[in-house]
């Protein structure tokens, strides 16, 4: 189905804003591309999970990272897309005692983890301000990193920008083949993201950044060949056809949009912007390079490093079925026989 | 703190900038379009005018958001309803109300082509004839019992109300309590608005008497009170306002501030006005009296009713409460009755608003908006929360730690435990070094200012320039403190033996550093008393501190002496006196080598008299500093034969024989020791047929003697101090009396007296002197018996021990008890104890008599006499064990 003469690239999926990892490999600690430090916080406890040890917590602008100042090999990772809150509260310290933390409220695949962090440098504020002025400004920022459907994106038939972005290219005459007639709309190719939208109604748009496009191709079709972008597996697997039309202009946007994906697929900007209001010295010059040994041990036992995080106890990450209780009136949680709502809370509740 | 948690169904953030905000009112769930299958779908409207629509699928993703469209205006309530006139061209029958702070906006959605978008049906300025309006919520329903459609009532920030009919506005009326704006609800069955105002009360304004009120305005009122007192005469024309105020049809004060108001049916029968407070939610009937309240506890946030599909009255269904607590709780009553409470999923947030629905997963699905920003669909989880679980075996567990705290903790159990106390860790070491010869003689004058007591007693010595010196030895005292920190006053005390002085027996240390710190080096001189025959060469030291928790502690050593500080060598001479063999099965050591130290000490010139033609390892004659009463040095010569390993000791005094006898024996013992090993069978012999006991003898009786000199010496004083104080006493009389009587030379009988007094105070001071020296001989030739009976008789150690305690060679005198009665009495125990014949009973214990002083000496040579026989006929001083 491929055609020969046409290119084909492959975009790789980006973790580090998306997953909890534990214990991770060195390497994995290292900035990818495009990821920057934005802080790094020393002499912070790891209150949940390594209570009494002493880490730092970088935080860049896709994750948060808390690794032992002992060993490497302890640390954690802790993608900012998967944070559902944070917090401040009392927690206690093995170091310290009792005293104010940052408590982070995640939720992975079917799990919520908890995890508490607390400054063990007294009246330090730069552990609770850094986390929770980055995690808003990822949080505002998702049109950067995730594909959009039906957005408000559009105004007067033109495109609202984002604060770092430029419009490379604007396409009329694009077909979106999602329905049997197609529809009629125009291309927006930024550096960012490639966006369409629907000339009648505005609100029809969708709009892809290239780090979730995992192929972009040209596939014959029911109304010839068409531009074809695949969506990473992981923000849905959408497969998104166009068709352009004078068919000779497909080549060149094809050119144009593989070339601009091979670019920001690899080196993404993620729009997590920042400025540091007092002037501190340079990041290079704060910079600790952290040295990785190159052995990897490969455990053969279940890693349940993550078992002290979770915040729920552990659900065997699936949901029960749910089904409805005619007592109470409420959707809930599929109940044993020989169980009711009722005699479970009497139970409880007594 | 629930047992129960809801569990997430769906779950988005809603937040785009970080100044997104939502309210109460910003949320509703309706079909607004038919989607395929057909489900309600969630209306949501930001503060800063953002606009969502979503509907909820299990699993998360973009295609949940149907419409996202930016108002520009902020959203301050959403509500659906049939507000779109009919005979429209419109093909959606409930429209979305949007109430804006300045203007009502009612769309339609429309859906196309998979995508919704909205259409503005009609749109309403708010405010009458342009005056200030600011819109605070709203409230919509069949006004007027119409039930094909639905009007709205806006409600102002200053309590006034503004009703419109579809696309027609109505009226504006002032509500009369009010003063800020509480919530406000449409009532069905009574056509009438509950609203609540600023005293508290819970207000109903019944639709019809509203509309036929008139309006009080305020800016009406101020024109006609200026035209009244411009023309006072004129009747005020107040007939209008007076006739149709607008007024509640009934108010009910809750004396608490009302959140929010609902209309449902708790019971199944009737409506109720259930109204939620901050603390306590109440139920009220259509007149409003209460029904009934119920103090919840917690603070409330928000709450809804639905319907419970159990109720017996199908065609009114009972309604239950879900209210919403500050606590991130979702409390659950039926009725008064709390039959559920589920902590949302997210534990550190709360719900705004909470709605029931109905969602293509399931019934019953609990919609919230927590405060956030955070939109969820979400049922009641049945298991209860896991409490504790951590599980900590993934944690790599460094073992060496863990045993090394274990081990730790087990040493102070036990140390806690044990009734033995052990040792402390700190302690004070020292170590003595002592020079290998003496140190050059001080000056006399040297120890002027405090120490010429030892000047006068010291040994003198010719000084390098021939003048008179004393002779001295400086020894080193090395202090180490072990523990760390430093100990402050240290108190050094020397326990001296009678030969030796010096300035002070106590040295006092301010601080002594700890650790690794270099010891303290402290300098102390000797100098030997030449009025005294050396018994013991070593010298006590005892080092005393107190620990940081204010325990005494001690450390001690001993300092031996060295033998050229006791003695010095002379050129051979025979003075056979007293003498005894020492026999040894070794072959015989050359005492030039055995007592090389003193050689080393010796000038040239003396070493040649010493050897002169190698005699000196033969004959060795030690000279003690002391003299005798006659001026004759005390000598003890030493002689070697030339054929076997034996050796002789003579002196012309039995007590000098002591230190140089103990010097051999120790030296010999020490140099076998060394060059064979510790097992070298050395063999000490005494080789004489008897003991000296009759020298023995007469030093005691010597001692006794003058032991009874003394206290002759001391009754003759006494009496003599009584004669003088009685011719005192006559003489003050003969003094005081005014007609005296002649002296009849009692004064020259006093000067006699007095005189007499001061020579027997001499004698005494004598005898005391002379009991002194010869208590010292007694002490040396005590010891030089025992040295016998050891060697004759093969005694061990402890036997030796046990005989030296009873036959004591330390000669103290005191008044209380003297040496013979006390070596009396530890004669007769040995002789009742365990040197007791056969069919004696040998546990009988030693008479519990006071010591006297005896009348002679013939009972305790005679008891000294029995046991040194008994000892002799092979009896031994340890009981069988």
């Amino acid at each position: 189905m491929v055609d020969n003469h046409t290119t084909m690239t492959m975009g790789q999926y980006i973790w580090q804003d998306r997953e909890i990892r534990f214990d991770a490999a060195p390497r994995h600690l290292e900035n990818r591309q495009g990821e920057f430090i934005i802080d790094s916080i020393n002499s912070v406890e790891d209150t949940k999970g390594n209570n009494g040890e002493r880490g730092s917590l970088v935080v860049t602008n896709l994750r948060i990272l808390w690794i032992a100042h002992k060993n490497n090999r302890t640390n954690l990772s802790i993608g900012l897309k998967t944070v559902v809150n944070i917090n401040i509260r009392k927690a206690k310290s093995k170091l310290r005692g009792p005293t104010q933390a940052l408590y982070i409220m995640t939720q992975d695949v079917g799990n919520r983890f908890e995890f508490i962090f607390t400054s063990l440098v007294k009246n330090s504020p730069r552990l609770f301000t850094t986390v929770q002025s980055v995690e808003r400004a990822y949080k505002t920022s998702s049109l950067y990193r995730d594909l959009k459907l039906r957005g408000s994106i559009i105004r007067d038939h033109q495109l609202i920008l984002l604060p770092l972005e430029q419009v490379y290219n604007k396409i009329p005459d694009a077909w979106n083949l999602s329905s049997d007639q197609g529809n009629l709309g125009q291309f927006f190719i930024t550096n960012v993201r490639l966006v369409w939208h629907a000339n009648l109604a505005q609100n029809f748009n969708v709009s892809v950044p290239y780090m979730q496009m995992k192929h972009v191709r040209i596939r014959g079709s029911k109304f010839g060949k068409a531009l074809v972008i695949e969506t990473q597996p992981k923000c849905g697997g959408y497969i998104l056809g166009f068709r352009l039309h004078p068919p000779e202009r497909l080549e060149t946007i094809l050119k144009e949009i593989i070339s601009l994906h091979k670019i920001f697929s690899v080196n993404p900007i993620f729009g997590v912007d920042f400025h540091e209001e007092e002037s501190t010295p340079s990041l290079d010059q704060l910079k600790v390079v952290r040295v990785d040994d190159d052995v990897e041990i490969v455990d053969g036992d279940t890693n349940d490093a993550f078992a002290a995080y979770y915040a729920d106890g552990f659900n065997g990450g699936e949901n029960k079925e749910i089904s409805f209780d005619d007592d109470i009136g409420l959707a809930c949680e599929k109940l044993l026989d020989g169980w009711s709502m009722s005699s479970l809370w009497n139970v409880a509740g007594d | 703190m629930s047992l129960f948690k809801a569990k997430d169904y769906w779950s988005t953030s809603l937040s785009s900038t970080s100044l997104t905000e939502y309210d109460t009112s910003s949320i509703t769930i309706a079909e607004l379009t038919i989607l395929d299958p057909p489900q309600p779908q969630i209306i949501t409207g930001s503060l800063e005018g953002l606009l969502r629509i979503h509907v909820p699928n299990s699993e998360a993703s973009a295609k949940d958001l149907l419409l996202e469209e930016d108002l520009g205006e902020p959203i301050l309530s959403l509500k659906t309803g049939k507000f779109i006139p009919t005979g429209s061209n419109s093909a959606a029958s409930i429209g979305l109300a949007i109430l804006h702070p300045k203007k009502l906006v009612v769309y339609e959605v429309i859906s196309e082509s998979n995508t919704l978008s909205l259409r503005k049906c009609y749109e309403h300025g708010l405010g009458v004839r342009g005056k200030h309006f600011t819109a605070a919520n709203m409230c919509k329903g069949g006004f007027g019992r119409d039930e094909l459609r639905e009007g709205i009532c806006v409600q102002s920030l200053d309590s006034r109300v503004q009703i419109f009919d579809l696309d027609v506005e109505s009226f504006s009326r002032r509500l009369v309590g009010g003063l800020l704006p509480g919530p406000i609800v449409y009532h069905e069955k009574l056509d009438a608005f509950i609203t609540f105002n600023s005293l508290l009360d819970v207000e109903c304004y019944s639709f019809s008497a509203l509309a036929s009120a008139k309006d009080t305005n305020e800016e009406d009122e101020e024109e006609d009170k200026l035209a009244n007192l411009k023309s006072p005469n004129h009747p005020s024309n107040t007939s209008v306002s007076s006739s149709k105020k607008v007024q509640a049809s009934w108010s009910t004060n809750l004396g608490e501030q009302i959140i929010d108001i609902q209309i449902g049916s708790l019971e199944g029968s009737s409506k109720d006005i259930v109204c939620l407070g901050t603390k306590c939610i109440f139920a009220l009937n259509d007149l409003g009296s209460i029904k009934w309240s119920k103090f919840l506890g917690y603070e409330t946030i928000s709450f809804t009713l639905f319907s419970n599909p159990k109720s017996n009255n199908t065609t009114s269904p009972a309604q239950n409460i879900i209210v919403s607590g500050a606590d991130g709780n979702l409390n659950i009553y039926r009725s008064q009755k709390l039959i559920w409470k589920a902590k949302l999923a997210d534990p550190n947030s709360f719900s705004i608003a909470t709605f029931v629905s109905d969602f293509e997963c399931s019934k019953g699905m609990i919609t919230t908006l927590s405060d956030d920003c955070r939109l969820s669909v979400s049922y009641l989880g049945t298991e209860s929360e896991k409490e504790g679980q951590v599980v900590k075996e993934g944690k790599e567990i460094n073992y060496d730690d863990v045993d090394e705290e274990h081990r730790k903790l087990l040493g102070i159990i036990r140390a806690s435990q044990s009734d033995t106390r052990i040792e402390p860790r700190e302690k004070i070491i020292m170590r003595t070094q002592v020079p290998k010869r003496l140190d050059e003689p001080d000056k006399v004058h040297v120890l002027d200012g405090g120490f010429e007591h030892l000047a006068e007693k010291a040994t003198r010595m010719p000084c390098s320039d021939g003048s008179e010196g004393i002779l001295k030895i400086t020894t080193k005292l090395f202090l180490t403190y072990t523990g760390t920190g430093t100990l402050k006053d240290v108190t050094v005390t020397l326990n001296l033996p009678d030969a030796v002085m010096t300035k002070d027996t106590c040295i006092k240390i301010d601080k002594l550093k700890g650790g690794s710190a270099t010891p303290m080096i402290i300098d102390i001189t000797f100098y030997a008393n030449a009025s005294v025959l050396p018994t013991v060469d070593t010298v006590g030291v005892t080092a005393m501190f107190f620990t940081a928790s204010g325990e005494p502690r001690t450390g001690t050593t001993e300092l031996k002496l060295p033998l050229f500080f006791f003695c010095r060598l002379q050129p051979a001479t025979k003075e056979p006196t007293f003498k005894f063999k020492l026999d040894t099965n070794k072959q015989p050591i050359m005492l030039a080598g055995l007592f090389d130290d003193m050689m080393d000490v010796l000038m040239d010139e003396e070493r040649a008299g010493v050897d002169a033609s190698g005699t000196a390892n033969y004959v060795l004659t030690f000279r003690y500093w002391v003299a005798d009463p006659n001026g004759v040095p005390f000598n003890a010569t030493v002689l070697l034969s030339k054929t076997s390993g034996r050796y002789r000791v003579q002196s012309h005094s039995m007590p000098s024989l002591w230190f140089i006898s103990q010097c051999l024996c120790s030296r010999l013992t020490a140099y076998f020791e060394n060059s064979e090993g510790a097992n070298s069978g050395l063999e000490l012999n005494y080789n004489e047929p008897h003991l000296p006991l009759q020298d023995f003898y007469n030093a005691i009786d010597q001692h006794f003697w003058w032991r009874l000199k003394l206290a002759e010496n001391l009754s003759a004083q006494n009496d003599c101090a009584q004669q003088f104080r009685t011719i005192q006493k006559r003489l003050l009389l003969r003094f005081k009396d005014r007609n005296a009587v002649p002296l009849q030379q009692l004064d020259v009988l006093l000067a006699e007296t007095y005189h007499k007094l001061l020579e027997l105070s001499k004698e005494v001071e004598n005898a005391q002197w002379s009991l002194k020296s010869s208590a010292n001989e007694l002490s040396c030739t005590t010891l030089l018996i025992l040295l016998f009976i050891k060697l004759r008789y093969d005694m061990s150690e402890e036997e030796c021990e046990v005989l030296s305690s009873n036959l004591t060679p330390n000669v103290s005198d005191c008044e209380a008890c003297g040496w013979e009665e006390m070596v009396d009495s530890g004669m007769m125990s040995l002789l009742r104890t365990v040197l007791a014949k056969k069919n004696q009973d040998q546990t009988a214990s030693a008479q519990g008599t006071t010591l006297q002083m005896p009348q002679d000496t013939a009972k305790l040579k005679k008891h000294i006499s029995i046991v040194v026989d008994r000892i002799h006929k092979g009896a031994r001083l340890l009981a069988d064990e």
